[in-house]
């Protein structure tokens, strides 16, 4: 099997030609080529909700990360490590925000679960130790609250200010 | 400077051709006008050197303000302010002929070029600008992906980030404030009670009347007790009574039972301080007690009148009875320690000798012999028996047929209290040589030495210590408690109050309750 092709069609109409066992790493792939019984060389699979752009970015993180053993299960007793990013992944995922959702969407929509965590991982840093502002103006998020609504909640949250 | 900078411009004109070459600023003495350089580039004419290297304000469309980059490299060649501000001109000019996607990717490469003080620089210029024109919520993560992803992001929050994520707006309070996040945090190893008894009472006590624990709830009073026990913060009741020291103290949920040298056992309302009842059965002192059940409580203790004696307490609102069910007589001298699981009882005394009693019959089943002094500690589960010793060892005994499997030596004087966790893989001991020391119980190796030179230890006779799954607490003859992280044995507190030293404690996830020889019982409560 090691070198066989599949072709991958994005949104966009361009095709890839991606190695199996790397496309596999996406569990829905994984399923329309043993489910299915997709001929391998000859179809080609398309993937109406991922654009061109998003697929290259997506197949270059599947290839550089193709003998990775499977990941953990989640260990629900233990607190989450959002740390543990390698330098690769890290700046692999230098992009901009929007770029960064739309990975987030395509890991999900592939069901790649190392590209979803570690995308996830991502965002999480993105929102730890920030206050409530600093949220607002790292995301662009507009304040709705009512000023006794800000304060009511600020009271609920007094708790993770004492020292 | 910047001031200044922004504003040169126009005016000068060209006299070099600087297409392939680096801007640089430097400071003039006599100008506070900067003068521009640029790197030879000539010399070296590989492609990545020909990139022009120029920082622009982030109002970008405009060509009015424009800012240099500052730097110095080498080698450089000085030229004229006013063909760096013709280029200028002209690179303005060009980056406004780009399409966005090119303007973009240049603003990209641009970025990668910057060092220290153009990050400076963009910092205070971009602050308050950004997402200018942009729609509201344009990178709002929470508004943009699926409710499961954006549910699973929060879940990677540490609690004080969730917390924070409420205020940011309506959207993020509905999500972060789900009680599935709050549910999976208070379950988390590290927010969870030690004894599951209590973790799970404190749950019931946050359940409204549909059956719906208020999870965020419960989360917030795990982590105030928590930090409470991290800081010190708590508070202390005293029972006054016995008429000397303390020697050794249990509670339930309602009621503190101690034991004195003088030979009584008192009974006291936890809430209240009050004495409810005093038990007189022993001849000599009381040194070790034990205590269970709900109702009807059993109480074990033995003394220095070389007996145990089984004890059936019952207390009401109105009378209290108590009766001696049960003595058990073999050891030849004080019994110094015991402890009680379902109907076992294990003792250890100054006879050298540890023993396992059944409690329904009152039998001796086995005598351990190999300490070569008085046993002062001892504990058990239902494979191990550890014990410590006058003789200055630990030994580790196979509880099925007493067989000792190991002797641990590294304290320099008696091994006084002692605790295991065959789960953690761990002994911790306390010694009349003021160090307390944790082992490896699988392979008897000392890990660690807290002594207090170097960590802060005790500063006398270490009389007492009780651990569970995240602190050890201990307490000695210099009249303190202190509190440890069992993972590093870093000291989290100390807790000061006894007037003389502190003899025995007990503890659970609110509260310690200790004994000593100032004659009095203390209540430390962390609850908030």
């Amino acid at each position: 099997m090691a070198g066989h092709k599949i072709k991958l069609q994005s949104s966009d109409g361009d095709t890839f030609d991606v190695e199996v066992e790397i496309a596999k790493q996406s569990a829905t792939i994984k399923t329309m080529l043993e489910d299915l019984g997709m001929d391998e060389e000859e179809d080609v699979i398309p993937l109406p909700n991922v654009n061109s752009a998003i697929l290259k970015k997506v197949i270059q993180w599947a290839t550089h990360h193709k003998d990775d053993p499977p990941p953990p299960e989640d260990d629900e007793n233990r607190e989450k490590n959002t740390n543990d990013i390698s330098s690769w992944d890290q700046d692999f995922l230098k992009v901009d925000q929007g770029t960064l959702f739309e990975l987030i969407l395509a890991a999900n929509y592939l069901d790649i679960k190392g590209l979803l965590d570690v995308t996830c991982k991502t965002v999480a840093n993105m929102i730890k130790g920030k206050t409530p502002e600093e949220i607002r103006r790292t995301f662009n998020i507009k304040n709705d609250f009512t000023p006794q609504e800000e304060e009511q909640i600020k009271k609920e949250n007094e708790w993770c200010e004492e020292k | 400077m910047r001031a200044s900078l922004s504003k040169s411009d126009n005016a000068l004109s060209s006299n070099t051709n600087i297409t392939n070459c680096r801007f640089k600023r430097h400071h003039s003495i006599d100008d506070d006008y900067p003068v521009i350089s640029l790197s030879s580039s000539s010399s070296s004419s590989s492609n990545d050197e020909k990139k022009i290297h120029v920082h622009f304000h982030p109002d970008l469309v405009s060509s009015d303000h424009r800012v240099p980059l500052s730097n110095t490299t080498s080698q450089q060649i000085t030229f004229q302010k006013s063909s760096f501000s013709s280029e200028l001109v002209r690179v303005v000019e060009w980056f406004n002929q780009l399409d966005n996607q090119q303007k973009e990717a240049l603003l990209r490469e641009l970025i990668n070029s910057c060092s220290g003080s153009q990050w400076h620089l963009l910092s205070i210029l971009t602050a308050d600008n950004w997402h200018r024109n942009c729609p509201s919520d344009c990178s709002d993560p929470l508004a943009q992906l699926p409710f499961d992803i954006s549910f699973h992001i929060l879940s990677l929050l540490d609690p004080i980030s969730l917390a924070r994520c409420a205020l940011v707006n309506k959207l993020w309070y509905y999500l972060s404030s789900h009680p599935e996040l709050w549910r999976k945090l208070s379950k988390q190893k590290k927010w969870s009670f030690s004894s599951t008894l209590l973790d799970q009472q404190q749950i019931e006590s946050y359940t409204n009347e549909q059956g719906k624990p208020q999870w965020k709830q419960i989360f917030i009073e795990r982590y105030r007790l928590r930090s409470r026990w991290l800081n010190g913060r708590c508070d202390v009741k005293t029972f006054h009574g016995h008429v000397e020291g303390v020697s050794c103290v249990q509670f339930d949920s309602q009621t503190i039972i101690s034991g004195c040298t003088d030979g009584t056992i008192k009974v006291w309302d936890m809430n209240t301080t009050n004495e409810i009842i005093t038990l007189v059965g022993h001849s000599r002192s009381v040194r070790c007690l034990h205590v269970d059940g709900t109702n009807e409580v059993r109480l074990v203790s033995g003394s220095n009148d070389h007996s145990i004696k089984v004890w059936s307490i019952s207390i009401n609102q109105t009378w209290s009875k108590c009766a001696c069910k049960l003595t058990l007589l073999g050891h030849t001298d004080t019994v110094r320690c015991l402890v009680v699981c379902d109907d076992i009882c294990v003792s250890g005394s100054h006879d050298n000798s540890v023993k396992v009693w059944n409690l329904t019959n009152g039998l001796c089943l086995r005598t351990l012999v190999d300490h070569t002094d008085k046993v002062l500690c001892v504990q058990f589960n239902w494979d191990y028996i550890v014990s410590g010793s006058t003789d200055k060892t630990i030994k580790i005994w196979r509880y099925v047929d007493g067989i000792c499997l190991r002797t641990l030596s590294a304290h320099n004087g008696s091994v006084t209290c002692l605790y295991f966790d065959q789960q953690q893989d761990l002994i911790v001991s306390g010694s009349l040589d003021y160090d307390i020391r944790f082992w490896h119980l699988s392979t008897g190796e000392c890990c660690q030495k807290i002594d207090w030179i170097s960590k802060e230890g005790h500063r006398g006779v270490i009389r007492t210590l009780k651990a569970d799954s995240w602190r050890v607490v201990s307490g000695a003859d210099d009249k303190t408690i202190k509190v440890w992280d069992i993972r590093t044995g870093v000291r989290l507190c100390t807790l000061k109050n006894h007037t003389d030293g502190v003899t025995c404690l007990s503890f659970n996830d609110y509260l310690i309750v200790s004994g000593s020889f100032d004659g009095s019982v203390k209540l430390w409560n962390f609850r908030s």
